[in-house]
């Protein structure tokens, strides 16, 4: 079936009366998503697509029973209205805003570790699950339901995996966007984890970028993980090789600095943990078939 | 590289930018669009294109949300554009148009 969300995830839209978060609530609302509700501070008791709209996601949560919340909030809230999010104790915290201040998260990440909480992002196209809830910015209708999850820190990467997987018949379980920010809500392994996990997941594409270690260590957890039993075929992406030293490329966490972060390192440690890693992004369909072929 | 968000005017002014640069013999535009609508796109390359008086080939890939508006804002530009159906295509034509000039 999927990981994190399903059709009964009820959702509410937090800065659902802006513009893109009028938009994408359209997009959600057409693709089939559960939408409850919105929030937008000051217009509570108003009717926005036809969907009620509250003062605070309390509120919200109380009158809906909402458990996910997407939040298209300017990046000077976004970060207030995560936390509101985790203290309403909204199960599942999608955030796509991009331009949140790195320190605006450090605080959202102490305060998400002791709670309840998932966080997906910021900075992310958000989480799919074919069929049944889509959350997020992607385009609804490449996808496919199936069986290959997909994680990415890339949102224009995770639409040509899943293009390309739904063009070769296999279609998606879930996929998520985890964001390009240095501090996000959801690490790769978090999703991976629960990809091995769900028993909807056949097979995973990885889609990395230069910067960070998170590739690195994921790459370890699978080795760890694989010594126990549980492992399925994946196939991965490292977005940058040709990216020079010190430049950040495209999101905030995209960057080479300190000798660390490069691809080169990425892709021999995706080598190392069985990965099959595509030379192209144009080629993550054929790259994950490959790594089924391999496996079986 | 266009982050989600971008308006038409961005995509104008990132056109003006690329093409100020006389070193770069041709351009592509990739869209898989999520955030960035097509049509929205679409708009801000045809009207830099013919504002700029675009003198090096452009192969133009659009995919995602409103798809259809975006190929047809580009067709009906009147402008000389290539269009291509994915990532590998369109690498393939802009690399074939640029060698042959």
């Amino acid at each position: 079936m999927s990981i994190l969300i399903n059709s009964n995830t009820k959702v509410i839209c937090q800065g659902i009366t802006g513009s893109q978060g009028t938009f994408h609530t359209e997009q959600a609302i057409a693709y089939g998503t559960n939408m409850v509700g919105g929030v937008t501070p000051g217009k509570g008791g108003e009717r926005h697509l036809n969907l009620p709209i509250f003062n605070s996601v309390a509120e919200a949560k109380l009158s809906t029973d909402a458990n996910a919340s997407a939040i298209y909030v300017p990046p000077p809230f976004a970060a207030d209205a995560i936390l509101e999010s985790i203290d309403a104790k909204i199960e599942l915290i999608v955030c796509i805003t991009e331009g949140i201040p790195i320190l605006d998260m450090m605080k959202v990440k102490t305060v998400l570790k002791s709670s309840g909480s998932t966080l997906i992002g910021p900075n992310c196209p958000g989480i799919i699950t074919p069929s049944e809830c889509k959350i997020g910015i992607m385009p609804g209708h490449i996808h496919k339901k199936g069986s290959v999850g997909v994680v990415s820190r890339s949102g224009t990467l995770t639409y040509e995996a899943v293009d390309q997987t739904t063009k070769i018949g296999l279609g998606q379980s879930t996929c998520v966007g985890i964001g390009g920010d240095p501090i996000k809500g959801t690490e790769f392994i978090d999703v991976i984890d629960k990809f091995l996990d769900d028993n909807y997941t056949h097979s995973i594409i990885m889609i990395g970028e230069i910067g960070g270690s998170a590739e690195e260590e994921t790459c370890e957890f699978l080795i760890r993980e694989r010594k126990k039993g549980r492992s399925k075929p994946i196939a991965g992406f490292i977005a940058g090789r040709t990216a020079p030293k010190g430049r950040t490329m495209g999101h905030a966490g995209a960057i080479v600095a300190g000798g660390k972060g490069a691809a080169e390192d990425k892709i021999e440690a995706m080598n190392k943990a069985g990965i099959i890693v595509s030379e192209s992004p144009a080629t993550l369909g054929e790259a994950v078939k490959e790594a089924i072929e391999k496996k079986s | 590289m266009l982050g989600g968000g971008a308006t038409k005017e961005k995509v104008y002014e990132a056109f003006k930018i690329i093409t100020s640069d006389k070193n770069v013999k041709g351009i592509l535009v990739n869209i898989f669009g999520g955030i960035m609508r097509c049509d929205v796109i679409a708009e801000g390359v045809v009207s830099a294109a013919k504002e700029v008086n675009l003198e090096v080939p452009l192969v133009v890939r659009l995919e995602g949300t409103n798809v259809e508006k975006g190929k047809e804002i580009i067709n009906s530009s009147g402008l000389n554009v290539i269009s291509a159906d994915n990532l590998n295509e369109a690498a393939a034509k802009i690399v074939a148009e640029v060698k042959r000039d």
